[in-house]
């Protein structure tokens, strides 16, 4: 299969006192370090992957890794069939990027910026980016400083699509974005891979977003894949099965991933939808799971013992 | 490398302006101030060589550097910028900057002085040193890098007074003098052209070295 990117037995830690990550308590952390273990999965050109987890799973590391910002401790990182190190200036002039955080020169003017980026890319279309930035209304006179985070976002948008990429780079670039543009921002997504060969990895808190245009899901905790799949695929096979404490018998825990038991009854997520409709399709409810459901009860103390 | 050169331009180019119109004044009346010849090229040195690295530190205030590694630029060819748009920064403040303290009414050294080979050399090499010195230390630790080299040197100071009494000053003479008698050897030996080449080559030598260092660190560094 032809991959945008393909990531193999990716490793890094840092220790307790690595001032780049600040683990959650529920991350890769032991003993307060960080470490992502053995992270493999990959993404077919021509299609969006949304990547999920909690925060400090570990996702913000990764696309670091990817740009080559942070150095890995092992494993293989290939970006449109080239390795990120040796093939570094190819890759990233092919590559269009959102940073969680978008900093930039901030006493410099929207278009200042504009003329310090554009040079760095072969391909920049300025028509394009002026198109863009009327459509998302960026005021290009003034300074960075003075835009709120969901400006500084469209800006950072509108430069990583301005330069014909073949694989955007989104760290979490919904969030500080009213719910009109990141309708948008999606439409922009799914429109951007019509044009065949391009892809986009895109890394969300905002689960919503990614159930409506991702083809794959990656999710990531404790610094570990806990799957890299279609999406159609994980929301036909993932459920939560609602009932009362007959559910936590001790035959039917091996099928649970995370219970939760309030006074209401007991919630478990499983990922093996058949058995569960088959075992407690009359005494439970069987609902499909959302992406959020998963996220949240895999997270730590919502998993069964 | 020019892409960089244009990025750093815009970036700065107020504060540069401001700072090549102001600076070489400040440092053109000093320097016509100070009757020593030894002493001026030590001191000068250190105002150039400050200049890069005040650009550089505003850099690290942005915290712009992450954004910049993004784009399609290796970190060699961004260090290399640095070092290039360093040198040439530098200088400009020394051309400046002499051209002042020989024109300041009053000076106290003589034109003749100021631009000779020796004052020339001799102000070339404390600026190679200086910034060879430093630029390793802002890439491992930003701003915090400028401290602890001026902590460095004072502890170096400290050293060398404690040794001045127990060792007694010739040898911290002679270790001192050691690459100028190197030197007036070899202009003894062979004339002033192969001497400035020997000088030139230490330098470059020393500035590579530097540069490899600063690059072996810059590649560690994690954003």
């Amino acid at each position: 299969m032809d991959c945008a990117l393909e990531i193999k037995d990716l490793s890094k830690s840092y220790s307790p006192s690595g001032r780049l990550t600040r683990p959650a308590p529920d991350s890769a952390g032991s003993g307060g370090g960080f470490h992502l273990n053995e992270v493999s999965f990959s993404l077919p050109r021509g299609y969006i992957m949304g990547l999920i987890g909690p925060n400090g799973a570990g996702k913000t590391t990764i696309i670091k890794l990817i740009l080559n910002l942070i150095r890995r401790d092992g494993g293989e990182i290939r970006v449109l069939g080239l390795d990120n190190i040796a093939g570094e200036m190819e890759i990233k002039s092919r590559l269009g990027f959102v940073h969680d955080t978008p900093f930039f020169y901030e006493h410099l003017t929207l278009a200042d910026v504009r003329k310090t980026v554009a040079p760095f890319y072969r391909d920049w279309d300025d028509a394009c980016f002026r198109r863009l930035a009327e459509e998302f209304e960026l005021p290009l006179g003034k300074r960075f400083k003075t835009l709120s985070r969901g400006m500084k976002m469209k800006f950072a948008l509108a430069a990583a699509l301005s330069h014909k990429a073949e694989l955007l780079i989104l760290d979490e670039p919904t969030s500080g974005l009213d719910p009109v543009f990141r309708r948008e921002l999606l439409r922009k997504l799914s429109a951007f891979i019509q044009d065949e060969g391009k892809s986009v990895l895109f890394s969300t808190h905002i689960t919503s977003d990614l159930e409506r245009i991702a083809d794959f899901i990656t999710f990531i905790r404790g610094g570990r894949i806990v799957f890299s799949s279609p999406r159609d695929r994980i929301l036909g096979a993932w459920v939560v099965v609602k009932g009362g404490p007959e559910l936590l018998a001790a035959e039917n825990r091996p099928l649970f991933k995370g219970i939760r038991q309030s006074a209401c009854g007991v919630h478990a997520l499983t990922a093996e939808a058949d058995e569960a409709r088959r075992r407690f399709g009359r005494e439970a409810i069987v609902e499909t799971a959302t992406l959020e459901d998963i996220m949240f009860f895999m997270s730590k103390g919502n998993g069964h013992a | 490398m020019i892409k960089l050169f244009r990025k750093d331009f815009i970036l700065h180019k107020k504060f540069v302006l401001g700072v090549g119109l102001v600076y070489p004044l400040y440092i053109g009346y000093m320097g016509s101030r100070i009757g020593r010849t030894t002493l001026l090229p030590v001191l000068c040195a250190f105002l150039y060589v400050i200049v890069p690295f005040v650009l550089f530190g505003r850099e690290d205030k942005f915290k712009a550097e992450t954004f910049t590694l993004s784009l399609p630029v290796t970190r060699r060819e961004y260090l290399r910028a640095r070092f290039l748009l360093s040198w040439i920064l530098m200088l400009l403040m020394f051309a400046a900057g002499s051209l002042l303290m020989a024109v300041v009414p009053g000076a106290k050294l003589p034109a003749a002085t100021v631009f000779g080979p020796r004052m020339v050399l001799s102000s070339l090499a404390f600026i190679a040193v200086y910034f060879g010195l430093l630029m390793p230390l802002f890439v491992r630790f930003g701003q915090a890098g400028l401290l602890v080299f001026l902590v460095v040197l004072q502890v170096t100071g400290v050293l060398l007074m404690v040794f001045r009494s127990s060792v007694g000053i010739g040898l911290i003479k002679t270790l001192f003098r050691l690459v100028p008698n190197a030197v007036a050897e070899i202009q003894a030996a062979f004339g002033p052209a192969p001497a400035v080449f020997a000088v030139l080559s230490l330098l470059a030598l020393f500035s590579y070295g530097s540069f490899s260092l600063s690059l072996a660190l810059f590649r560690r560094k994690e954003y």
